[in-house]
């Protein structure tokens, strides 16, 4: 070690970076001594609008903050006015609402596999798990009309019912794509190279973990069951829940809390299909909401916390977001000081970083 | 309906956030809302499902003290606040000066008297 430090940029344009968020990591040689943050580049200050939109016309507004998690913001918000007015959603429409949070989760953690395969230069790999994301996006279009933004949630339910008979064709197709995945996360969990990439890199403590704030697969990798489904919002209480946790603590724990989440998840809709209930899928809404709600609900990244505030009027009086990237940057600051320089990138993905849904 | 939010004043803060922490509880979120009066910042804190915000009020360009001793990760929450609405964090455990989120105006989330416009009316130049 020579003692003298130099400060490196890392983002905001980066390759394994698909959005902006800068980093300046103070190295002695090769090794990290601190890494400190800066964000921004794509704040749209969404929550702002909230007082110009009206509170059912901005469900579109909030499924628009985040285009991985966009499904999971939009029921949270409506959970949130929901919450509030006191509305009885119908039961179906809430299995429905768990059965497309938990597609979007499998999307999503495809997706981080695909870009960290990516990152390593495992082409075949990243191409092989957007190959099957493709299948779950399919099925979000069959039922919701929509890939990315899905336009179905709506406060008081959800906009379209899906037929019984259709589910049952989902479910059977869920095996060929569960088979499909356990081939994939064979490699991620057994390859030599990759685990090389993620044992004993970028370890984040237990205690670590729950004081600075982590959320999602970062606080569930570090032994730590934190996970907002134990609350049993939606169906999750119905049809019983408990969270993947792996000690490691290391990016291989992350890692591996995402493969098991791909296959809970695919159980939990096989459950939600088996008792979905029948009925109506929204009821009417009236009137406007009025008071204050922390509405809460599990993303594929973590905790999501939309405060809501109603004055009576049927525009929002404050709208706040606190996405899990942003309670997660922490930890990463936490993670990076003593890493090695080359495996900052990595290391920085392994929190699933969404700088879109963070800047909101 | 409401959810129960308990007041605090601004000087105990750093006391109920100690509480908290020797409690078993972790920080959930800061959040920063304008009031009537001045703005409100809640504090949320959670222990397995057990969830509790407390809140102080405060007025425009107080000083407040940071939670950071705390808990480390809230600097995120306390720049943020300073730099869309304008208050300072006394013993942050990473203060960036305003720097943490870029704006192209100062404090954008600040009260201001009239809300920017929905549209944009552009005037047509005169040729």
């Amino acid at each position: 070690m020579t003692g003298r430090q130099t400060v490196i940029p890392f983002g905001p344009q980066h390759p394994v970076l698909p959005e902006p968020i800068h980093l300046d990591l103070v190295v002695e040689d090769e090794h990290v001594v601190s890494a400190i943050p800066s964000i921004g580049y794509v704040h749209r200050g969404l929550e702002s609008l909230v007082d110009r939109r009206e509170y059912q016309d901005f469900v579109f507004l909030a499924e628009r903050i985040c285009g991985i998690c966009s499904f999971t913001h939009s029921s949270t918000f409506c959970q949130g006015i929901e919450g509030m007015m006191g509305i009885q959603v119908p039961s179906r429409a809430t299995y429905l609402r768990t059965m497309w949070g938990e597609y979007s989760r499998i999307h999503s953690h495809l997706l981080w596999l695909g870009l960290f395969a990516d990152s390593l230069g495992f082409e075949s790999l990243f191409y092989q798990a957007w190959k099957i994301r493709e299948s779950i996006l399919d099925e979000l279009e069959a039922t919701t009309g929509g890939r990315v933004i899905q336009g179905v949630c709506k406060v008081g339910g959800v906009r379209r019912d899906v037929s019984n008979s259709f589910l049952s064709d989902m479910d059977d197709r869920l095996d060929d794509i569960e088979d499909e995945m356990k081939d994939l996360t064979n490699v991620f969990l057994n390859d030599y190279t990759l685990t090389k990439r993620l044992i004993g890199k970028g370890v984040l403590s237990k205690e670590d973990a729950y004081y600075l704030g982590a959320a999602g697969p970062t606080a569930r990798g570090s032994g730590l069951d934190l996970d907002a489904r134990n609350t049993g919002y939606l169906a999750y209480g119905d049809i019983g829940f408990k969270p993947v946790v792996e000690k490691g603590g290391d990016g291989y724990a992350r890692c591996a809390v995402r493969c098991k989440e791909l296959f809970q998840s695919v159980e939990i809709i096989r459950r939600v299909i088996t008792d979905m209930p029948d009925g109506e899928v929204s009821v009417p809404v009236k009137g406007n909401p009025d008071g204050e709600y922390f509405s809460r609900s599990e993303q594929p990244r973590g905790e999501v916390i939309h405060y809501l505030k109603g004055n009576g009027t049927k525009n929002l009086a404050q709208f706040r977001v606190r996405t899990p990237t942003l309670t997660n940057i922490p930890p990463l600051v936490s993670i990076l000081a003593g890493c090695e320089l080359a495996d900052v990138p990595q290391i920085v993905l392994t929190i699933d970083p969404c700088i879109g849904c963070m800047e909101r | 309906m409401n959810m129960k939010i308990d007041p605090i004043q601004a000087a105990d803060v750093q006391k109920t956030a100690g509480n908290m922490r020797t409690g078993g509880y972790r920080l959930v979120v800061i959040t920063c809302t304008p009031a009537d009066e001045g703005y409100y910042i809640t504090y949320s804190f959670e222990k397995e499902t057990d969830l509790r915000h407390y809140r102080i009020a405060v007025a425009e360009g107080t000083t407040i003290p940071s939670i950071g001793s705390s808990y480390g990760g809230a600097f995120v929450y306390e720049n943020e606040i300073h730099d869309l609405y304008g208050f300072s964090f006394e013993g942050m455990t990473l203060d960036f000066g305003g720097t943490f989120i870029k704006t192209s105006v100062p404090y954008p989330f600040k009260k201001k008297e009239q809300p920017a416009p929905t549209v944009t009316v552009v005037k047509e130049e005169k040729k």
